[in-house]
């Protein structure tokens, strides 16, 4: 359970609680990577506002790799 | 008494570890670890007195790890940290090219992509930026090759370090790491109109011995002989090699089927014994589909064809840069795995081949160690 407003706040806070969890989420220009999709509730956040996508009591956000590979 | 042979075996889907007495007649075979990602780079560490395997895990997800193993690969952890840009830099680590040792007990050099250096003084637990390369003033306009901008080559010389980078060509300091230069005279380059530029080379990989102090070898980026636009024709720029300590660059590809290929790599005993994989620079793989190892025995000035127990046709793998390695036994043998899962082993100097694994997955990186 994390108190954040924006999933960027969400991932910040992992950032500080669990920087080894960080570091899977986030390169180091604190971008998260590329092949990892963060999803608010059912809604991938590049179909909302991105990191800035704001967060109500009770959001669940889950954070999955992409399906690609080989 | 040494009595172990040690094989890394970096691969598409993670790292194994092939051990045999050494008689080398039987390897067991563990792994994969880090299973599932790809391994560019191992490094076997014989320094201390437990030998030390690290392996870069590029993990396209969840980004780049490095792994230690204290048990000789029967299982790795990561290390507390992995190489990585300061947050303000701008760049982002996109994979892990070479591990070597640095001048300390514990110290640890890695080569990344984008090409940038990294060094550890705690067996890779911590790392920071080596500037004198990574903010080289030509760092910004090295460009990527198709493996991606990796600096693939360390070498460590006394003060000397050498590096090679693709494509940025070779840099060498001479102060031990503190600043380095553009060290690229008679190196040619086949994708642009000056046919030898300052840097921006796509150098393959580069090899020395201890016992020829001042000679480098080279294989680069060949394959441009019949090239008739801007700049004119190429012939011969893919073998090279230095007697002054890199600072100029001949070519010694005369005699071979091709001088375009990755990896190469010096005799342990016989610096004069050098060996290279030639490869059709249109398709990287076997000229003819006919897979052959080519040796010098005379610092390059000459070459023979090793195919002994190797597949006579329809053969078309490729051994990439860091695909080739030869143990250092008193009669040492000469290793080298392919992008189609196969490790080779030759006991002979190169004359009687045969498969020690035959479904692998790509192999990326063989290293060999006597423990």
């Amino acid at each position: 359970m994390i108190t954040a407003h924006t999933v960027l706040d969400a991932i910040n806070e992992i950032g500080r609680s669990y920087p080894a969890l960080y570091r899977n989420i986030c390169d180091e220009t604190g971008k998260t990577r590329k092949h990892l999709n963060v999803f608010v509730n059912s809604d991938n956040v590049r179909d909302l506002k991105g990191v800035d996508t704001p967060l109500k009591a009770g959001d669940l956000v889950t954070v999955l790799p992409a399906v690609s590979g080989g | 008494m040494p009595d172990r042979v040690i094989l890394t075996i970096g691969t598409k889907k993670g790292v194994f570890v092939a051990e045999a007495s050494k008689t080398r007649r039987a390897f067991t075979l563990r792994g994969p670890s880090g299973p599932g990602v790809p391994v560019y780079a191992t490094f076997i560490d014989t320094r201390g007195a437990t030998p030390r395997i690290y392996a870069g895990s590029c993990n396209p997800f969840f980004g780049m790890k490095v792994l230690r193993s204290n048990d000789l690969g029967k299982s790795f952890k990561e290390t507390k940290s992995a190489p990585a840009f300061p947050q303000d830099d701008g760049r982002a680590l996109a994979n892990i090219w070479s591990i070597e040792a640095g001048a300390g007990k514990k110290d640890l050099l890695c080569g990344v992509e984008p090409a940038s250096l990294f060094k550890s003084r705690d067996g890779g637990d911590t790392w920071e930026m080596v500037a004198g390369i990574s903010n080289h003033e030509h760092a910004r306009k090295w460009q990527p090759g198709n493996g991606g901008l990796c600096m693939h080559t360390i070498i460590r010389d006394g003060k000397r370090v050498h590096l090679g980078i693709s494509t940025g060509g070779h840099y060498l300091s001479e102060d031990g790491g503190e600043t380095f230069r553009a060290a690229n005279n008679g190196v040619g380059a086949g994708f642009a109109p000056d046919p030898y530029p300052e840097f921006g080379q796509c150098v393959h990989k580069i090899a020395r011995h201890d016992a020829a102090p001042g000679r480098l070898y080279m294989q680069n980026h060949g394959g441009r002989a019949d090239w008739t636009g801007p700049g004119g024709p190429r012939p011969g720029i893919g073998v090279l090699r230095s007697d002054d300590y890199g600072h100029t660059w001949r070519s010694i590809a005369k005699g071979l089927p091709s001088d375009f290929g990755f990896p190469i790599v010096v005799h342990p005993h016989n610096p004069d014994v050098v060996y290279v994989l030639p490869l059709d620079p249109a398709t990287r793989s076997c000229p003819g589909a006919a897979p052959a190892v080519w040796r010098s025995e005379n610092g390059g000035a000459s070459w023979g064809r090793l195919a002994g127990g190797l597949p006579k046709k329809q053969s078309y793998f490729t051994v990439l840069r860091d695909g080739m390695d030869m143990d250092g036994l008193k009669n040492p043998a000469l290793y080298f795995g392919t992008t189609t899962g196969q490790l080779w082993m030759d006991r002979e100097g190169g004359e009687r081949w045969e498969c020690l694994f035959d479904s692998l997955p790509p192999v990326h990186n063989v290293k060999v160690g006597i423990v």
